[in-house]
């Protein structure tokens, strides 16, 4: 880490919203605490390894592992960015949704270039997190109300342009530079997903954009006083959000080579349930890319060695639910002292 | 929320990966396995079913891939009680295409036999709908309601004694398979070849592994009841045919869960077990979610479904699709099945036997998979000529 970055950290932790911290020392409690969920994933994973060798070690569990949740990990870095600056937005399962029928109407009954309909599909998502934007930032509403609004208005064009069926028969071209093509035998859009991570993490973590965000998100007000624009980095953050959120609709179009009215947002709740576990790591008490990627793999190991394990889905969900809860309320418990 | 830097006592520190492996075991724990009780292998190479077996097999598929024709399954009656009463239609949910254009098109034959002023209900699905749906039927004055698509009539028992109460006939359309015993809280039902379909689905496997053994994998809905019937008849017919050498196992993943999990949980199944060749799907729905697993796990099994739905069928005339077979009913086929029961009970005729009401089933594989195009779909068009035939004095058209 830089001095430059160690600075910048420090102002971070220094912002407006933790008054009367003393300045941070890093002991050996602080790291644990921010490395509690990468070594409880290794725990995780080490013992299912141990459980179940010959299987769970199998390159094809890897890619399993890491794979198959690239649509949740693109939806949690979606989600991740309004949070990041004090908002929600739940509107991005739609925008998902939307973008991935939008690519499957173009592509097979429009006849668009697989290429062309994607570039349009992530065009609609940042229009829609513009609108969120709009109505959000500029009126002054409840990020929390006014998303739930939009989203079920997006859900609504959904059914509208897909006349509420399955399209199925999308190029296969999308399917070959999604899903079907690997790297060290892990699908190519699991790099996609680790891209867009770093590209947050370094933003958020290693210039002033980043810092100016975190300060919004700590105290919006105070923000503001000290010479902030925060509106324009909600309004940006509103609008990465509707397009990483396309991008997850165009992964899912790509993973079944179908669309349907209610594809992606169901992935929703699990992808804010993955940025707040991954908001207890790395750095804790906050909304951070490396925390959301880890608590998406995390989740992944877990439901992948529990199904490997024959476990029924009602196990996955106790894992899921119990996983996020105890994360959540150990964190707060170490902090307290 | 605020960054504080304490340092904790080691215990504290340990908490979070010991809570989160804690999970990991409690849940593994407390999660009987699926597969335990079912899988067997099938390890050893070789034939385990004889040529004749074989030979009837195919016999089965070739028949059930044939387009299916017309047969009366009552006597013809008259229609002209009818003239000038109504039916209110409702499918289980709007939502799904194939079920909305059957309650549609079941209003489109009450009038078309004197019956104008039958209306269609849309809704999102629910019990919460379907008993607006019913209150309407009642207190609209209708003489006979359509369900559509197997809305579960112990959901809305109240609203069943109080359409009995006012005289309104009642028919279920797809409701049960064909072996279910018929429900008492309504007039009558139409039924549906549910595990006939995966009987037939089994046999498409093992001829396609040439009678050697293999190792199934069966995706239910639980929630959905005739899934149960089917995983069952899955069971039953590889026991029957090959015994031990054969293995199913089992995942149950809920019908909203299938765009989040389903892809994962049978890239899992197929980790955990390689030598599975066949996966049998309880709802063809299902589809996009399997084949992309499949296709990233690169092995050689394909999918054996129930439903037979435009979309499904439509992927299996793409070749890189690994699809077996796919069967399934026609939503015209059975709007006039269920159309034809509903006007037998409301003209005073005895209703159809719920275990002979049924529209056929036809398995679609990737020979005749090109044949399932508009405006018949591959079920030909005899059984419109057949049912009007049933309905004598109707209207002329």
């Amino acid at each position: 880490m830089s001095t430059t970055d160690v600075a910048e950290r420090r102002g971070a932790e220094g912002a407006p919203g933790e008054s009367g911290t003393p300045p941070t020392t890093k002991t050996r409690g602080s790291w644990a605490e921010k490395a509690a969920l990468p070594l409880a994933w290794v725990v995780l994973f080490a013992v299912f390894a141990a459980l179940n060798p010959d299987r769970f070690l199998s390159m094809g569990n890897i890619s399993n592992i890491l794979g198959s949740q690239s649509i949740l990990f693109m939806l949690a870095l979606a989600a991740l960015l309004p949070s990041m600056v004090g908002d929600i937005d739940l509107s991005l399962g739609s925008i998902g949704g939307l973008s991935a029928i939008l690519v499957a109407v173009l592509n097979v009954q429009q006849g668009v270039p697989i290429g062309l309909a994607c570039l349009l599909a992530i065009g609609a998502g940042a229009l829609c997190g513009a609108a969120n934007a709009l109505f959000v930032v500029r009126f002054r509403t409840e990020p929390f109300i006014m998303t739930l609004g939009t989203g079920t208005f997006f859900g609504g064009l959904i059914f509208w342009i897909a006349n509420s069926t399955t399209i199925v028969g999308v190029s296969g071209t999308l399917s070959e530079w999604t899903y079907v093509r690997v790297i060290a035998g892990i699908p190519i859009q699991f790099y996609y997903c680790l891209l867009v991570m770093l590209l947050i993490w370094y933003v958020s973590t290693y210039t002033p954009l980043g810092v100016r965000a975190l300060f919004v998100g700590q105290s919006r007000d105070v923000a503001a006083l000290s010479g902030i624009k925060s509106d324009r980095i909600r309004w940006g953050a509103f609008v990465l959000a509707g397009v990483i959120a396309a991008l997850g609709g165009i992964l899912y179009v790509g993973t079944t080579g179908s669309a349907g009215p209610s594809s992606v947002g169901a992935f929703l709740l699990p992808a804010y349930a993955a940025i707040f576990l991954g908001a207890t790591s790395i750095q804790p008490g906050r909304f951070n890319a490396l925390g959301t990627g880890v608590a998406v793999l995390f989740l992944a190991t877990g439901v992948a060695g529990l199904q490997l394990l024959g476990a029924q889905d009602y196990a996955q969900q106790l894992f899921y639910g119990g996983a996020l809860v105890a994360a959540v309320t150990l964190s707060r418990y170490l902090r307290r002292t | 929320m605020a960054l504080r830097a304490t340092r904790t006592p080691r215990a504290r520190r340990l908490a979070l990966p010991a809570a989160a492996v804690a999970i990991g075991l409690v849940t593994v724990g407390c999660a009987p396995s699926s597969s335990e009780e079912d899988s067997g292998s099938s390890g050893e190479a070789g034939t385990v079913i004889s040529a004749d077996v074989l030979d009837e097999l195919r016999a089965v598929v070739e028949e059930a891939a044939a387009v299916p024709e017309f047969e009366p399954q009552g006597p013809a009656f008259s229609v002209a009680p009818l003239a000038g009463q109504k039916i209110l239609s409702m499918p289980v949910s709007s939502q799904l295409k194939g079920c909305d254009d059957m309650a549609r098109q079941v209003v489109d034959i009450a009038k078309s036999i004197g019956m104008p002023d039958s209306t269609y209900f849309q809704n999102d699905g629910g019990p919460a709908a379907w008993v607006q749906g019913m209150n309407q039927a009642i207190n609209g004055g209708y003489d006979g309601v359509a369900l559509v698509c197997g809305i579960d009539p112990a959901s809305l028992a109240p609203q069943m004694a109080a359409a009995e109460a006012a005289g309104i006939e009642v028919v279920d359309m797809h409701l049960a398979d064909v072996s279910e015993p018929a429900s008492d809280l309504i007039a009558a039902q139409t039924n549906g070849e549910f595990n006939r379909a995966m009987e037939v689905s089994v046999a498409a496997a093992l001829v396609e592994a040439n009678g050697n053994p293999i190792d199934a994998l069966m995706i239910t809905s639980n929630e959905n009841p005739p899934s149960i019937g089917m995983e069952q008849t899955v069971k039953d017919e590889f026991a029957r045919l090959c015994g031990d050498e054969c293995g199913v196992e089992t995942i149950n993943i809920p019908i909203t869960e299938y765009a989040t999990k389903l892809s994962g949980a049978v890239s899992s199944a197929l980790v955990a077990n390689p030598d599975i060749e066949a996966v049998f799907m309880a709802f063809d729905a299902q589809t996009p979610f399997v084949v992309s697993a499949l296709k990233a796990s690169r092995t050689d099994a394909k999918t054996y479904a129930f439903g037979a739905d435009e979309p499904a069928i439509e992927m299996m005339t793409d070749p890189s699709n690994p699809m077996g077979g796919d069967m399934g009913p026609s939503f015209p086929w059975m709007a006039y099945s269920g159309a034809d029961q509903l006007f037998r009970v409301m003209a005073g005729e005895p209703a159809i036997p719920a275990a002979e009401a049924f529209a056929p089933y036809r398995m679609f594989t990737p020979e005749n998979a090109d044949e399932a195009t508009p405006p018949d779909y591959g079920f030909g068009d005899s059984y419109v000529q057949g049912y009007r035939d049933l309905w004598l004095d109707a209207p002329p058209a």
